[in-house]
């Protein structure tokens, strides 16, 4: 808009100034000036509109979109890659805010330039702007399969540098495996064939680049040459002006810019479409723990679970084999009660059930004779401790990440728990204590580490109900033993529940549930489970090292 | 900081020279193209003034220059891009290839001081700007040839007007060096919250079983919501000082053509220019503007690319602090290790391993037990060479390792590591990864061995199924099952086991150290959770039982390390657990001393040995442990089990009986004939793993 102006007056100086009217060259000028006075604060203005609208909108998605991912349950995060989440929060939003922020403004820009020179070249001279639109289909055809390949040949860059990325991030990880099997070499070599293949993509594009690029510049070029020729003849003619041909050429350089400019828009909005359409996506995904219609506040438990019927099964409905069928159980309050069986037994689907990360597909889990359902689901689980197998700690101090079930606790009350379950001794020769750095994950510590500080968690919000993946199992020995002990002490006055990997976790526990296929086969404690001979006893005397099973 | 700046602009030219070519052709048509773009706006002034103004000179000849020099334009532009941007790409490409190498090359201490964010960081961030800052180099040289062109033009057609012209440049530089100064560490910042909240949703994507567990999920969204809310004011002041400097960078050229149009109009009515000067002069105006602009975007860019550069050349030129050795482990050697009086410690102050000595003959099955922290993973660690010990030595087969070349050395072992990392790729590709042509046979036996055949048939495209990332698709015990599996297939010598079956449940890893007893026959083997299911308090002293007195070996600061240990004689539930434990007197009392080993107080070792026995034929000499007796120590609280006795008795009696390995039988036609004679078929042989050789083992 503003940048019509300056070479509108230019027509009109030019008049001047072949009619030597000073006066005219003044008028212009200022004309000019205001014009460009104008232009800089009104895109100021507009830049600060669209950016803070545009950042508005973004962080309330973020928001929203982060807000979904904390309603949805646990088999959105089981069925979808961290990476691919993580691009929605990322690379997608990312993508809706350029197009927002600059995409627009740009689009509209450039439509207007476009058609503001189009009509100012017609009212100078029509014979003239035809022979300038002449060169525009060609233009128009040229970055039409410019873009349809350019496209593609950017895919595939992007499509072979991550598989370059990702080469270079796991070699990186398992470099101790790569250096161990001495695949340093072969690696290399893989590498270098992946680099090169993502370069050789890379200069298709480069190549595409630089054939359309000067191409405009060409057009724009043979637009002013054919502008000159006739315009020569015109101006000899005496039915043009010299200053209309000079204002003419000069538009001509304007001229072609928003072709190209409008060309990248329609690239970016392609990528916003489709980033937005997996948002949508995303917010649509309805949630398989819906939150009950009128949920029942839980201020305490007493601790009894009960399952009633339970049938389930993980992902549609037509998976061929149910991880729970028809499990009956009733957990006493304070009984402490392991879940033996193979891997695939369906012991950690029962303790995910209690946790209600998922809903049973048919039947119903109770906790104090109440269906899991019609609780409130945050209540509830303040009321849980859930030490996870491979214990996973959040960004921050140790004392942090104990207290992430309460935020609110002080730090005795944190040294108390740390105390309690046997943790203070470790954390106290960590550098700084309770005030140590862990990092992402809790990289920085051992797994034994980590498992103490995620009991020490539990233990802080002081649960009802205690659900236990095993979390003895990545432990050393000697401090299996102070996890144990520690987890003796936990689990005394608490309804637990233990999927137990090792025999000596569920000889430690009340009651043994050996669970086969979705089943409970053998329900006892672990003298009645011996003496009854079935499956227990069996794994029980391989266990202990009468290993006859083996030895046929 | 002119020193550093040659630095790294050398290294980095160093770089580009090895494509001449590129160079050559990019620079040179940048160089061109802005010559000719540079008269460009001459040709257009003459066929003004002269061509249509006084009809002086040809209007062909001239509109015809106008398009041949557009032409050549074209063509050098076409080169200049086409080259230079395959310049930057082949650079990208040789810095990234030569940063993996280096990487791959990293010892174990070099390694601890990268962090694989880091890593792909420089990979991916870095070389782009690396390769932005090449691919705009050749423009940029050319554009400063077109500005003083331009600018020796201008001043040759009207100094006066030139003047005009050159106040605009400086105004230029000057916002645009002001915007670069204020608007870098904006974007720096908005760029750091963004990895903030990527770091918070990171953080409540991979932990949501804990967000869930603890019903957390508001305080989740409440960090999400302050970072967020940083993120929005970070962006929001980039996109002020965006505000302030880009339409002022815009703005300001056309500030200087209303100045032009003021004084050159003025200057035309009297008569001092010509039109076409006027039309030239406001052309080469627009023409500046360009290369102002994009001057002002190389210093940002370079100054980011500079560090970018840095990064990745001190990454690159990262040593190894360990030297390779220069001797090849012998095919021959005997599968022994020796840990002579080592010291080693991750940092200088903190020594993990302090004066440890242990020694561990060909075909023994060793078990290093101790708390967490003690250094057990870290013997394992010494072993390929990962580190170098401070002090003492290392020695495998009899040879110093630190003599031996990496290659050799690691050739001979069999790592199963804590985390069983897999890649990203199919079963059999990670099972044949220390042996990419193994063949498909091969790799079934190795699985077998690891018990992990029958759940990989069961995936759903078998051996082909790619286990993802980290091979996260699959559980821990599976992941653990093909990392045994992968060491097993590569038929080391040496099989180290770092708490390699934890995640696997107690009859399958029964059933793969069965089966590794059978493969490691000959081999030396170290597991953090001793091979066997048996609970652990026996197994030591049953070893010791069985082993001749030895030397007396005690570590330094042995006797604080025990401190843990007597709990277990009170307190008798404990003892069931798997803590390998011997009370020193018992240790004594069969006549030999638990060797232990550790300083700091917090180190346990026990050495568990039992002799090897040598069984074979031909030049298939197999060494096989022996069965291990059965000796219950007295006063043990789960002795007396009647089963128990029996089973240890027939241990005793018979190790192992069994035909010599023949020559090589399908493994059915030996299970058949084994099953015959009441005994197990096993594979006696992986030294030669393309003819495997059957055995039957039976216990009499």
């Amino acid at each position: 808009m503003g940048l019509l102006l300056p070479v509108l007056i230019r027509h009109g100086i030019d008049e001047a100034v072949t009619r030597l009217a000073l006066g005219a060259v003044w008028a212009a000028s200022g004309l000019a000036l205001l014009s460009v006075l104008a232009q800089w604060v009104a895109q100021t203005a507009e830049m600060r509109m669209t950016g803070r609208t545009g950042e508005r909108v973004l962080y309330v998605l973020r928001l929203k979109i982060f807000a979904q991912l904390q309603r949805l349950g646990l088999d959105y995060y089981e069925r979808e890659l961290t990476g691919r989440i993580m691009t929605r929060m990322t690379t997608d939003v990312d993508a809706l805010s350029t197009f927002l922020q600059t995409g627009l403004v740009t689009a509209f820009v450039s439509l207007v330039t476009f058609f503001g020179i189009m009509v100012a070249l017609l009212v100078i001279d029509v014979q003239l702007a035809l022979v300038v639109f002449a060169t525009l289909p060609v233009l128009v055809i040229g970055t039409y399969f410019f873009r349809k390949s350019s496209v593609r040949a950017y895919e595939l860059a992007r499509d072979r540098v991550s598989v370059v990325n990702a080469d270079l991030q796991e070699s990186v990880s398992g470099l101790r495996i790569v250096q161990a099997f001495r695949r340093e070499h072969t690696g290399a070599e893989r590498f270098a064939e992946r680099s090169d293949s993502y370069r050789e993509a890379r200069v298709r594009g480069q190549w595409l680049i630089s054939v359309y690029f000067p191409f405009v510049q060409l057009l724009s070029s043979a637009a002013a040459a054919a502008v000159l020729i006739v315009g020569a003849g015109r101006v000899e003619a005496g039915t043009l002006t010299t200053g209309a041909l000079v204002a003419y050429l000069l538009y001509i350089d304007l001229f072609f810019a928003p072709v190209q400019q409008l060309s990248q828009v329609f690239d970016g909005y392609q990528q916003a479409t489709v980033s937005l359409r997996r948002i949508q996506e995303l917010l649509r995904e309805p949630t398989s723990t819906a939150a009950a219609e009128r949920p029942k506040d839980v201020l305490s438990l007493r601790g009894e679970i009960a399952f009633e019927d339970v049938r389930f099964q993980y992902g549609a409905a037509d998976e061929p084999e149910e991880a729970l069928s028809g499990i009956d159980l009733r957990i006493p309050a304070g009984q402490t009660v392991a879940f033996v069986g193979e891997t695939g037994a369906g012991k950690s689907t029962v303790v995910k059930l209690v946790a209600r990360f998922y809903d049973p597909t048919s039947g119903r889990v109770t906790a104090d004779g109440t269906d899991l359902r019609d609780l409130d689901i945050t209540a509830y689980r303040h009321r849980l401790g859930v030490v996870p197998q491979e214990a996973y700690l959040f960004a921050g101090t140790v004392r942090d990440a104990i207290a992430y079930g309460r935020r609110d606790a002080t730090d005795a009350e944190v040294e108390a728990a740390a105390r309690a379950v046997g943790a203070h001794d470790m954390i106290a020769t960590l550098e700084g204590g309770y005030l140590h750095e862990v990092a992402e994950r809790g990289r920085n510590l051992s797994a034994g580490q980590r498992q103490l500080i995620a009991l020490a968690r539990a233990e802080l919000v002081g649960p009802d109900i205690l659900l236990l993946d095993e979390p003895t199992a990545a432990l050393d020995l000697a401090t299996e033993a102070q996890v144990n002990q520690a987890t003796d002490r936990l689990t005394g006055r608490r309804t637990t529940l233990v999927v137990a990997h090792r025999l000596t976790t569920a000889a430690r526990a009340d009651r043994v549930v050996v669970m086969d296929h979705g089943r409970v086969v053998e329900d006892g404690t672990h003298d009645e489970l011996l003496a009854l001979g079935g499956t227990y006893a069996r794994l029980w005397r391989t266990f202990v090292g009468e290993d006859e099973p083996a030895a046929v | 900081m002119a020193a550093a700046d040659q630095g790294w602009a050398r290294r980095l030219a160093g770089y580009a020279w090895r494509y001449r070519r590129n160079v050559v052709l990019a620079l040179g048509s940048s160089l061109g193209g802005m010559a000719v773009m540079a008269l460009v706006p001459l040709i257009t002034k003459v066929v003004i003034d002269d061509v249509i103004g006084d009809g002086t000179r040809s209007l062909a000849v001239w509109t015809g220059l106008l398009i041949a020099a557009a032409v050549v334009v074209y063509v050098l532009t076409y080169v200049r891009r086409y080259y230079g941007g395959r310049l930057a790409l082949d650079v990208q490409h040789d810095l990234r290839t030569e940063m993996y190498g280096t990487i791959t090359r990293l010892d174990g201490r070099r390694q601890d001081e990268l962090s694989t964010g880091q890593v792909v960081g420089r990979a991916t961030s870095d070389l782009q700007l690396i390769q932005s800052l090449l691919f705009m180099l050749p423009m940029t040289i050319g554009n400063i040839l077109l500005f003083l062109i331009s600018l020796a033009i201008m001043a040759w057609l009207s100094p006066l007007l030139t003047l005009v012209a050159l106040a605009v440049a400086p105004a230029l530089w000057f916002i645009a060096k002001r915007s670069r100064t204020r608007l870098f560490p904006a974007t720096w910042y908005a760029q750091g919250q963004a990895a903030a909240v990527a770091g918070v949703v990171d953080g409540a994507v991979s932990g949501v079983r804990v967000v869930k567990g603890f019903g957390q999920e508001e305080q989740e969204t409440g960090k999400l919501r302050e970072v967020g809310r940083r993120l929005f004011a970070g962006r929001m002041r980039t996109v002020r000082l965006n505000s302030r400097y880009t339409p002022a960078l815009q703005s300001v050229p056309a500030l200087g053509q209303v100045a032009m149009l003021a004084l050159g109009g003025w200057l035309a009515t009297r008569g001092q220019i010509t039109l076409g000067t006027f039309v030239a002069f406001s052309t080469y105006l627009a023409q500046l503007v360009g290369p102002v602009r994009m001057l002002a975007m190389v210093l940002t860019v370079g100054q980011q690319a500079r560090a970018g550069v840095e990064r990745v050349l001190e990454l690159i030129d990262t040593e190894p602090s360990i030297e390779d050795g220069t001797r090849e482990l012998p095919a021959d050697a005997p599968a022994t290790v020796e840990f002579d009086d080592v010291t080693f410690g991750y940092t200088d102050d903190r020594p993990v391993l302090d004066g440890f000595s242990l020694e561990i003959r060909s075909g023994e099955t060793v078990a290093v037990v101790g708390s967490s922290g003690s250094g057990k993973s870290t013997v394992s660690l010494l072993l390929p060479r990962f580190y170098d010990v401070s002090h003492g030595a290392v020695l495998v087969g009899g040879h110093d390792v630190r003599e031996l070349t990496l290659d050799s050395l690691r050739a001979a072992i069999g790592l199963v590591p804590e985390d069983s990392f897999l890649f990203s790729d199919t079963v059999r590709a990670n099972i044949a990864y220390g042996l990419p042509d193994a063949t498909d046979e091969q790799i079934e036996t190795a699985a077998r061995a690891a018990q992990a055949h029958h759940f990989i048939s069961e995936l759903p495209s078998g051996y082909d199924t790619a286990v993802g990332e980290h091979g996260l698709t699959l559980s821990g015990g599976q992941r653990q099952r093909i990392a045994l599996a992968r060491a097993i297939l590569t038929d080391p010598r040496l099989l180290l086991l770092d708490d390699a079956t934890s995640a696997v449940d107690a009859r399958v890893e029964h059933e793969i150290h069965e089966a590794l007893r059978s493969v490691m026959a000959g081999r030396e083997d170290a597991a953090h959770r001793p091979p066997p299911l048996h609970p652990q308090p026996r197994r030591p002293h049953r070893r010791a039982r069985r082993r001749p007195p030895r030397r007396h070996r005690y570590a330094r600061g042995a006797p604080a390390a025990l401190r843990p240990l007597p709990a277990a004689a009170h307190r008798p539930r404990r003892a069931r657990r798997r803590i390998a434990r011997t009370p020193p007197h018992q240790g004594a009392a069969a006549g030999r001393r638990p060797v232990r080993a550790g300083g700091a107080g917090r180190r346990v070792r026990r050495r568990a040995r039992h002799h090897a026995r040598t069984v074979g034929t031909g030049r298939d000499l197999v060494r096989r442990p022996g069965h291990r007796p059965r000796a219950r120590p007295a006063g043990h609280p789960r002795t007396a089990r009647p089963g128990r006795r029996a089973a240890a008795g027939r241990r005793r009696t018979g190790p192992s009986t069994r035909t010599a390995p023949s020559s090589p039988r399908s493994r059915t036609a030996c299970a058949a004939s084994c099953a015959a004679s009441g005994c197990r078929c096993w594979s006696a042989s992986h030294s030669s793993p393309s003819t495997p050789a059957w055995g039957c083992f039976c216990r009499s």
